[in-house]
């Protein structure tokens, strides 16, 4: 099966200030792809060419077969419709209802029945356990509520494609946990492909398939979490996961 | 993949028991229609019994699983027994979900539609609490100005010098632009009417009364509402969005003396100043006119200053520091008491917009008949 992302060759810069070079990599469908890194190495910089809100200087993105760097505008119109995108602060828009919120993108692009518009809006607020504040502003509710009614929106759609940043950062080790577990099922029962930006190692090494690891203007890996974790050689990727490994111990020391 | 490139076919196997509806290919938002079609054909057939069975369907969507729930519904209503072989594993636990009666009965808060007396009276309650506020901020305003005198180093001096220049130097271009066309705009108008009765000098008289008692301040106040007031709103509302008036306040800093004092005290004293520019180019436009039509520079001045006193003007420079006053702390008001949503920015300055003409206006009218009655 072809890949849903196929990255080649890209570059990213911001006139003289480079960002990312010669970056390869693929994302098959129905896989949690984690794009990790340090912070500012580049990670949310990669997720917004991906989803086309920026061009890369040079090189190519397919999303499923159409290269989104020269698409025309309906051809965009087409893979925005088709893939789902949480940011980091949930980016709700404060004027309308949780419910409304998920229901917007059904309003604008579909001809359904309000009916049915209505019940796969509460079936995606459902989905995420926040059928009971489907009528609360995102200004009343809780951070994980947020982040967790964003992904309801980018839901909405049955986006084949989900681009997550940051899901789970801020959040209480609790709703952190019952968000990975809720990825992991989404990516499970409706076979949909996540793209996570994170530096969490429990979301990766919990619910990751694959990663890609972001230093130094480059992919300085690729591949499975375990082979990142237990056989990759280079000295950022080897210190990544043992710093990590020891402050999760700590943790559960204390 | 592109849902919208697919398709969804279906077959019907008539026995004497059943009839059983098979479907294959995507059950999606864009395959409804062929769903409908299956039902609608089925239903013509009247079965005794209706199987569904969807083994060959590939491709599955949300909106395909609560569409079909809504055709087995349907297909109930009429007393046609209608089973559902057993969807793929993995679809389990969203079905579950759709056919759960509960999601229909999601809770829409009760709204209470008042009628007649009862919307009135609440448009009172509203209408007293926000009078209510406006008093006590009045009253926080007037504890802080009176403390800050007592303890003139308290004030934030450089604040109060940066809105001053923002509120002062800074709106002058707008009111030379302003002013001009008015007095060149009223000089035209009334030489116009003056000139049949043989009386074209007093067109000064007119003028440089109207502005001076008159327009000047109001001119300024609209100014300074455009630009001043609805920036004090949008800049404070925003702070409380983001949350910074908390933060403020649990740093110990009362937002009162902090934000609204340098805002308030350098738009009203700074204001008499706008306005008396208004005046001048007022005046400016108004001599223009008159040295076309012939009268030289001596007769202007004298016949523009020969009804006004120092009196005029110094109700004038109070008249611009009242609603310089207003205009700074309406705004503050508004910004303060907005909501924490991205629209409260919004809301917040087109209440400030709307108040301040309305508070400025009747407080002019306030000014002109009690100075009227004083005799100044």
């Amino acid at each position: 099966m072809p890949p849903v992302i196929k990255v080649e060759h890209l570059n990213i810069a911001y006139g003289d200030f480079s960002v990312l070079e010669d970056a390869n990599f693929e994302v098959n469908e129905g896989e949690i792809f984690t794009i990790l890194g340090g912070s500012g190495c580049g990670k949310t910089t990669l997720m917004r060419q991906l989803i086309g809100l920026e061009q890369p200087s040079s090189g190519s993105i397919q999303i499923n077969g159409v290269d989104i760097t020269n698409a025309t505008e309906e051809s965009q119109k087409i893979i925005h419709q088709n893939m789902g995108v949480m940011f980091q602060s949930g980016a709700l828009i404060s004027s309308l209802t949780l419910l409304e919120n998920v229901l917007l993108p059904l309003t604008e692009h579909t001809n359904l029945p309000e009916n049915i518009a209505l019940e796969c809006a509460l079936l995606k607020l459902r989905l995420v356990q926040l059928e009971k504040h489907a009528h609360f502003y995102p200004a009343n509710i809780s951070g994980g509520m947020i982040k967790r009614a964003a992904i309801a929106r980018a839901m909405a759609l049955d986006a084949r494609i989900i681009f997550l940043d940051e899901p789970s950062a801020g959040l209480d080790p609790i709703s952190h946990n019952e968000l990975d577990k809720l990825i992991a099922d989404l990516a499970h029962n409706l076979n949909i492909t996540f793209v996570i930006v994170t530096h969490e190692l429990a979301t990766i090494t919990s619910i990751a398939d694959r990663a890609i690891m972001l230093n130094n203007k480059k992919i300085v890996a690729q591949g499975s979490i375990p082979y990142l974790m237990h056989e990759v050689e280079v000295p950022f990727v080897k210190e990544f996961f043992t710093l990590h490994t020891i402050e999760t111990q700590q943790n559960r020391k204390a | 993949m592109d849902l919208s490139t697919t398709t969804l076919s279906y077959s019907l196997v008539e026995t004497p028991e059943q009839l059983r509806l098979q479907l294959s290919g995507a059950l999606t938002r864009f395959t409804l229609q062929p769903l409908l079609d299956a039902f609608q054909t089925a239903l013509q057939k009247k079965p005794k019994k209706i199987s569904i069975c969807t083994v060959s369907v590939t491709i599955w969507d949300t909106v395909g699983l609560i569409e079909l729930k809504n055709c087995l519904e349907q297909t109930q209503q009429q007393s046609i027994p209608c089973e559902l072989e057993p969807l793929p594993e993995h679809l389990h636990s969203l079905w579950s979900m759709v056919s759960d009666p509960a999601m229909r009965e999601a809770i829409f808060p009760q709204k209470v539609e008042l009628e007649g007396f009862e919307k009135l009276g609440q448009k009172v309650v509203t209408y007293a609490r926000t009078a209510k506020k406006s008093l006590e901020y009045l009253g926080e305003i007037i504890v802080c100005l009176g403390s800050s005198i007592r303890r003139p180093k308290s004030l934030d001096y450089k604040k109060v010098l940066f809105y001053i220049q923002e509120v002062g130097p800074n709106s002058i271009p707008l009111t030379f632009l302003i002013g001009i066309l008015f007095g060149l705009i009223m000089a035209f108008q009334s030489a116009g009417l003056l000139k049949s009765f043989g009386a074209e000098i007093y067109v000064a008289n007119l003028v440089s009364v109207a502005f001076v008692k008159e327009l000047g301040p109001l001119l300024m106040a609209i100014i300074l509402t455009g630009r001043i007031a609805s920036a004090f709103a949008a800049e404070i509302s925003a702070m409380q969005v983001n949350q910074e008036i908390d933060a403020l306040k649990v740093m110990g800093l009362d937002p009162i003396p902090y934000l609204v004092l340098p805002r308030l005290i350098a738009t009203a004293l700074i204001a008499p100043l706008v306005a008396l520019f208004m005046d001048l180019f007022g005046l400016l436009g108004c001599g223009i006119v008159m040295l076309a039509e012939g009268f030289s520079r001596q007769v202007i001045i004298e016949q523009m200053f020969s009804y006004l006193s120092i009196g005029d003007f110094v109700s004038s420079l109070i008249k611009s520091m009242v609603f310089g006053f207003l205009i700074a702390s309406i705004g503050c008001f508004h910004g303060l008491n907005s909501e924490r949503n991205a629209a409260a920015v919004g809301k917040s300055t087109t209440q400030t917009m709307v108040s301040c003409i309305v508070i400025v206006t009747m407080t002019d009218g306030l000014f002109t008949t009690l100075l009227f009655y004083l005799g100044i």
